[in-house]
């Protein structure tokens, strides 16, 4: 999404910088995130949404880089809320409603390069996500990445995300699809 | 063709109508692959882009047909041209963006410069050089002929084709029901969404002739939990609603709500007078009680249209699906896949509809996840020196093909189940035949 790295940069440089304990519970909830999606826990990590979530994952373009030309929304391949990201959880995890995911793919997801910045309302996290999976029709391992902006929010259970925006990195997906959460 | 390609095969007889099979072969095989691009094609008409993808002179987007890059573009007159986006000097890829705004193209390499017409206008090489690579005469390769139908541009590289109105035939008057309903026709909701699966191009385009069948077992329970239609519903449906032969190879199935519902059930209630307006009586008929159409134009090109929510407080939501499927290899294929709307819908509904569209059918689809795993276990059991001696089944068609439906409003041959498998088949058949075109066999 145009704008969104700059904003980011701009709060990482104006932002209150993340204490180290602060910096630690983002690190340990991303990391417990990762290991629901990619060990397919799939209700726990719905538990770990706010209810009024948004999530999107976003198709990237290859433009001229001194006139760009968009047309149309933006190329969302996942722009979900909370009741949608909801059935798609039930299909993943309910035996025999998804083929796709019966026997289910071997998925890893890698977090890196996290920041974040502390404002009031939550904590901006910033991410890169690589995600690896292999398939019971495609032995050979695929990947995808993805740039991740995340707003965390506090809740009397702990962080909770109510926000996120994945921008992946792919034009044309190697992928025969996504039937996962990124 | 140059004498450095390998010799093409002539065509086999792979599709036997009358015992309802084909062989497995036709999946996987290499040089079957390479012979579809000489017969199938390089003579078909093949879309392109929507005119709302390109609306200004300058506009352009680029595309791949199997493997070759397409540069569409609207020129300073209006008119739409399609080019091989490859520079004639040493066949660099010419246009290397998405989509963009310019007066001429550059190419990466030596900086020859193109107008939007496709002619050279420049080149940095000395006059008397300039005048022997032909600076004032040389142009990108054009493909032969281009046209529009209800927004839809199509190219073909075949300058005996017929006429893109006499290719789409029938056919027009279903790709009405998606796509013309309206006085102000459709637009594009944004670009299209890539992704390739492991399996070849015409398992999507059969997939989407119809296969009813399959909406049962491997659309049944996503069905159920967006629509909370019981799986016996969606079945005795699919059963019960028709597979349509519309002539060509063009072919499509009609879900149709069940009888209690009203007209126009799925659809929004602003849009429905327009379509009053737009269509004639027997589109209208049709349009009113189709819950679900599928539909694949020969060759590769494929439209779905439902109703879904995905929540229980907002009523089932329409979205307009339209792709390609891109033969990259006999065993792999790229979908480039749109989402279309009214342009006179309201923004809301049109966001309603994006959102809708992109969590059934697109790569994050849920219903289309499914589908691409079905094709590529298909890949798997076809590809193999044992799985490709054998032949796969449609002979389903045997027991429905000498009924068909009496008074069907559409035009083309109606059959009353999408478990005749008639339309998808049909597919092959028209296969079969463009294949076998202008060889003894
Ligand atoms: S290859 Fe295009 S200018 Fe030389
Ligand atoms: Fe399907």
């Amino acid at each position: 999404m145009p704008g969104t790295d700059s904003t980011m940069a701009r709060l990482l440089l104006s932002g209150e910088a993340l204490s180290d304990g602060d910096f630690r519970r983002v690190y340990d909830f991303l990391n417990l995130e990762s290991d629901c999606l990619g060990l397919g826990e799939y209700e726990t990590w719905y538990g770990l949404l706010s209810p009024a979530v948004t999530y999107k994952v976003l198709a990237p373009a290859f433009l001229d880089a001194t006139r760009p030309r968009r047309y149309g929304r933006e190329n969302a391949y996942f722009d979900d809320d909370y009741a949608s990201l909801g059935i798609r959880v039930k299909q993943l995890t309910t035996p025999g409603f998804t083929i796709a995911e019966n026997p289910a793919t071997i998925s890893r997801h890698f977090v890196t390069n996290i920041r974040g910045v502390a404002n009031g309302e939550g904590i901006e996290v910033v991410s890169n996500v690589l995600v690896v999976r292999v398939r019971s029709t495609e032995p050979e391992p695929g990947v995808v990445s993805a740039r991740r902006f995340d707003r965390l929010v506090e809740t009397p259970e702990g962080l909770r995300i109510e926000s996120r925006l994945a921008q992946l990195d792919q034009v044309s997906l190697q992928q025969l699809n996504l039937s996962f959460f990124i | 063709m140059n004498s450095f390609n390998q010799p093409l095969r002539s065509a086999g007889a792979w599709v036997d109508v009358e015992a309802g099979t084909a062989s497995r072969a036709i999946f996987s095989d290499e040089e079957i692959w390479r012979l579809e691009q000489e017969k199938v094609f390089a003579k078909s008409w093949l879309f392109l882009a929507h005119e709302t993808e390109i609306p200004e002179p300058g506009d352009h987007v680029t595309r791949q047909l199997g493997n070759d890059p397409v540069l569409v573009v609207r020129g300073e007159d209006g008119r739409i041209r399609a080019f091989h986006n490859s520079c004639v000097h040493r066949g660099t890829k010419l246009c290397r963006t998405d989509a963009g705004n310019s007066k001429t193209f550059t190419c990466p390499y030596h900086g020859w410069v193109y107008g939007l017409d496709g002619k050279l206008q420049a080149t940095v090489y000395p006059p008397e050089v300039a005048a022997k690579i032909g600076e004032s005469t040389s142009s990108l390769i054009e493909m032969a002929q281009v046209d529009s139908y209800a927004g839809l541009i199509f190219g073909t590289w075949d300058e005996t084709a017929p006429s893109l109105d006499q290719y789409l035939g029938d056919s027009r008057f279903y790709i009405d029901l998606f796509a013309n309903r309206t006085q102000g026709g459709m637009e594009v909701l944004g670009p299209p969404q890539r992704w390739v699966f492991k399996a070849n191009w015409k398992l999507g385009a059969l997939n989407f002739a119809a296969d009813g069948p399959h909406a049962a077992s491997v659309h049944g329970p996503i069905t159920y939990l967006t629509l909370q239609v019981p799986p016996e519903q969606i079945l005795q449906q699919l059963i019960n609603s028709p597979a349509v032969v519309i002539g060509e190879g063009h072919n499509c199935i009609f879900l149709e709500y069940p009888g209690e519902a009203p007209d126009y059930a799925g659809f929004s209630p602003a849009l429905v007078p327009l379509y009053q307006q737009q269509l004639n009586q027997a589109q209208q008929r049709m349009l009113a009680r189709g819950l679900t159409k599928v539909m694949t134009n020969f060759p590769n090109t494929s439209w779905v249209e439902s109703s879904v929510t995905f929540d229980d407080k907002t009523p089932p939501i329409p979205f307009c699906n339209l792709r390609t499927w891109q033969p990259l290899s006999a065993q792999s294929t790229e979908v480039w896949n749109w989402l279309l709307v009214e342009k006179e819908a309201a923004e809301e509904f049109k966001q309603q509809s994006y959102e809708i569209g992109i969590r059934t059918f697109a790569a994050g689809g849920t219903f289309d996840q499914d589908d691409a795993e079905a094709w590529s276990a298909i890949n798997l059991g076809c590809r193999g020196s044992i799985g490709s001696r054998y032949e796969v089944d449609f002979r389903a068609t045997k027991h429905y093909r000498d009924e068909p439906i009496e008074n069907f409003p559409g035009p083309g041959v109606a059959y009353p189940s999408t478990f005749s498998e008639m339309s998808e088949f049909a597919l092959l058949a028209h296969w079969q035949k463009v294949m076998s075109a202008g060889s003894d066999c």
